[in-house]
């Protein structure tokens, strides 16, 4: 203890030699944030890690982008027309836009793009939709023509939405370069910011773009600095070192709320938290899985495990987006209901009170990933409550590379049940989780049915909605595919994540709902 | 002396070549893989998955990665990070300094209070100084290092505003006493371990120390109290150099948990993220150089033994 005092008096004594206080919000024209991770590559189409995409976010442009409010928006392109069978997709580039280091930006780059996303030495990590591209025109500097191999509803999804790369910097170099290129960290783009400096764990620094095409950043510069502990995140905000703090862990958000400078914001995040239920064994019988819904308290974890910063969810689409079934409504908590299924479905009480069919225990353990507390929370909670209606769970838990890697839990039917998050964004495409072609054929190969359900109607509903370009049509298809995760249960839908960003109150323009944020160029400090 | 040195050389090379070939064998046989942050991804699809397999050249059996890494490294290529696609040996060294800087202010901090903390406590044997400072030390070896620091970042930066929560540097600000405010509770928070430790370790030394017949045998011939503590500080030393040269490769490895609180971009973090991505080509080269140092710092705690204690000798 004494020691404690000693060195606390001796770093008081370094402290007190510098006068003044050790920490000022940032300057006016400054905008200061944080991630926890580092960004592992700032190339839009190599990176693994969301913190990559928090800073290249502001780099660079895609042909359309969804605004805040949900809304498709022109972008780098100005407008674009499809022809009648669904294959020609001809875009009008905006004229004058010029790439971060002044070349301008024409067809040509976003040709390059493609060619990029599909060059197999290069390690791209995110290909979707590039891969329906039978070839790419540019018959003037302003025209991108696409020719698809087969009419593809979600290529203005997966395509148009994706970033352009220049290739002016990029285009000579061979694939194996492009993977170690200098751009990865310091990347040029069209975007209303460019990194000026990123050092490695500690933050990287984006200066505004003058000449940025859609309007002359109101910021001077953005700086997201790197701090992988949460908590320190947050005593970063109290301290006054930070413009935002996107994500206030909840167990922290009532002390948030009190620092006087700080405005939260809350909106539902596209991300929500399942249980999935590997269809072995009992898990194979429909009857199971509906009971097992019914008996996952799902409203006591929303208000204990995650003290309310969550939703009720019932299908995969965003609940206050454009896709989701609002006929659907959750199976609620009934564990009398869901023991008398399982009663009528044959099982019988057994040993130590668990239900037993055919000589079998009704056993179904739960795993979960071990750096989440409030999974492994809900793990106990939905354990407890499944024990309760007569089915033998353990529960464990394991790093995300244990759980989903190769060889790991999830092939050799041990995790039976395993809760962690998803979410295909505000976006509807899911058929790599429902459609059957998408079952990982063996326990080396990846594949996100991991789930393996399979039904011949979703399949169908999976190919058609694909190839469906009308939207009354489309939709209509996502409401059945949604009752059908509903009435099969392939997985429990526990919960939809909400988020609080604080934002200090000397910022300006900023704000933030399910569909992203104002965009970085109306927001100011001062 | 030196045929000593270059056989413990020599061992130190089967040694390394050992704990590669463990380490290669058991990273591949846990769980997971370098692919597995991918399959996590809604983004990130199956085939995409195959394709990085195979550009990884992960689809080969695993001895035959290790004989080509091991090649590798034999003319100097420590290869690339599977994530960044930067070179291993870069990401490295750019970590040395700021690693460096805080470690061995920790380990300043430590000799100079541990020293003077333990051969006080040994002299006031169990008095209530030497009780106080017993308390003190096992209550600092048992607080967790991020309840401390947390608890330092409330009270000196969020609550008094004396020093800054987090990082290395101001944004934009170079100047050393700058870099000086954002050490000062890291490098508290590092080096109270070792000085309860180490403290607690000199102490038991020089208390057996000051048992022995010699020293009986100075004081009765009348030598000032002065140089009889240098005699006994001298012979008490051997165990602290021990642990000394156990420490050592943690000048370079870094400290996962003090880096990750106070955001200092040190080798830990690193190592962290490189173990739990399954970054193989940086997971290797992070072992290795720690396993390399780890001999090195035995072999000098041994050479040490030798200067201090005129009886130990190498042959």
């Amino acid at each position: 203890m004494s020691k404690g005092l000693l060195l606390l008096g001796l770093c008081c004594l370094l402290a007190a030699a510098p006068a003044g206080l050790a920490t000022a919000a940032p300057p006016a024209g400054t905008f200061v944030t944080v991630v926890s991770e580092n960004p592992d590559n700032l190339n839009p189409y190599l990176h693994s890690l969301l913190a990559s995409h928090l800073v290249y976010r502001y780099v660079f442009d895609s042909l359309y982008t969804i605004d805040y409010r949900g809304q498709w928006q022109p972008a780098l392109a100005t407008s674009y027309k499809v022809s009648p069978d669904g294959l020609t997709w001809t875009f009008t580039l905006r004229p004058g836009v010029r790439w971060a280091d002044g070349q301008p930006f024409t067809s040509a780059d976003v040709k390059y793009t493609w060619q990029l996303v599909t060059n197999r030495d290069i390690h791209i990590t995110y290909a979707t939709g590039f891969d329906k591209i039978a070839s790419v025109d540019t018959p003037d500097p302003t025209t991108v023509v696409y020719r698809l191999k087969e009419p593809y509803a979600p290529f203005r999804d997966q395509v148009v939405g994706a970033p352009i790369v220049p290739r002016h910097v990029l285009g000579a170099l061979p694939g194996d370069q492009i993977n170690r290129a200098p751009f990865n960290q310091k990347p040029v783009g069209t975007g209303p910011f460019a990194v000026s400096e990123f050092v490695t764990d500690d933050h990287v620094t984006l200066v505004a773009n003058p000449s940025y095409w859609r309007a002359r950043p109101r910021l001077q510069r953005i700086i997201v600095r790197i701090v992988p502990d949460r908590n320190t995140q947050v005593n970063l905000l109290r301290a006054g070192d930070l413009s935002l703090l996107a994500g206030v862990p909840p167990a922290r958000l009532d002390e948030v709320r009190r620092i006087p400078s700080v405005v939260i914001k809350r909106y539902l995040s596209p991300v929500y938290a399942l249980v999935q239920l590997d269809e072995y064994e009992f898990l194979r019988d429909v009857t199971v899985r509906q009971a097992l819904d019914f008996a996952t308290p799902k409203a006591s974890i929303i208000k204990n495990v995650m003290r309310g910063q969550a939703e009720p969810a019932v299908s995969d689409m965003v609940p206050n987006g454009p896709w989701a079934n609002k006929r659907l409504a959750p199976r609620p908590y009934d564990p009398a209901r869901a023991r008398k299924m399982l009663l009528e479905d044959g099982f019988t009480p057994g040993p130590g009170g668990f239900l037993a069919k055919g000589g079998k225990r009704l056993e179904i353990p739960l795993w979960t990933l071990s750096s989440s507390p409030y999974f492994v929370q809900a793990m106990q909670i939905i354990a407890q409550a499944w024990r309760a209606v007569g089915v033998y769970t353990e529960t464990h838990s394991a790093s995300a590379a244990a759980l989903f890697g190769q060889n790991g839990p999830q092939w050799n039917g041990r995790d039976a049940a395993l809760i962690f998050s998803w979410g295909q964004g505000v976006l509807p495409q899911n058929k790599i989780n429902w459609h059957s072609m998408y079952i990982p054929k063996d326990a080396t190969a990846p594949g996100e049915n991991a789930e393996r359900y399979s039904n011949p109607e979703m399949d169908r509903l999976l190919d058609a909605v694909d190839r469906t370009l009308d939207e009354a049509r489309r939709h209509a298809l996502y409401d059945r595919i949604q009752e059908l995760e509903h009435r099969d249960v392939p997985v429990i839908f526990l919960f939809w994540f909400t988020s609080n960003d604080a934002v200090t109150t000397r910022v300006r323009g900023y704000d933030v709902t399910t569909f992203g944020t104002t965009p970085p160029e109306e927001w100011s400090t001062y | 002396m030196i045929a000593y040195v270059a056989q413990r050389a020599g061992q130190a090379g089967v040694l390394l070549l050992l704990v590669s070939l463990v380490s290669y064998g058991i990273m591949n046989a846990a769980p997971g893989g370098p692919l597995a942050v991918y399959l996590h991804n809604p983004q990130v699809t199956a085939d995409r998955i195959e394709l990085l397999r195979h550009q990884l050249g992960l689809d080969r059996p695993w001895y035959l990665r290790y004989l080509a890494w091991l090649a590798g490294i034999l003319q100097g290529h420590w290869g690339y990070s599977y994530y960044t696609g930067r070179p291993v040996l870069q990401m490295i060294a750019e970590r040395v300094p700021a690693t460096f800087l805080l470690m061995l202010s920790a380990f300043v901090l430590a000799i100079a209070l541990a020293f003077p903390l333990g051969v006080f406590a040994a002299t006031r044997k169990y008095s209530w100084a030497d009780n106080l400072l017993s308390f003190g030390s096992f209550f600092a070896w048992a607080m967790p290092t991020f309840w401390f620091g947390l608890m330092l970042q409330l009270v000196l930066a969020v609550q008094l505003r004396l020093l800054p929560v987090a990082g290395m540097h101001e944004i934009g600000s170079a100047s050393p006493l700058d870099l000086l405010r954002h050490l000062v509770m890291p490098a508290m928070v590092l080096g109270l371990g070792s000085i309860a430790s180490w403290s607690r370790y000199l102490r038991s030394s020089v208390l057996e120390t000051l048992g022995q017949d010699y020293v009986r045998t100075a004081r009765a011939k009348g030598l000032p109290d002065r140089r009889v503590r240098r005699h006994v500080l001298r012979n008490s030393m051997i165990p602290i150099v021990t642990l000394m040269g156990l420490d050592l490769h943690v000048l370079f490895s870094g400290a996962v948990i003090t880096e990750s609180i106070f955001g200092w971009p040190g080798m830990g973090r690193l190592f962290l993220s490189a173990l739990s991505n399954r970054d193989y080509p940086l997971q290797m080269a992070g072992l290795m150089i720690s396993a390399s140092l780890l001999i090195l710092g035995n072999l000098l705690a041994d050479l040490t033994y030798a200067a201090l204690d005129p009886r130990i000798r190498y042959r």
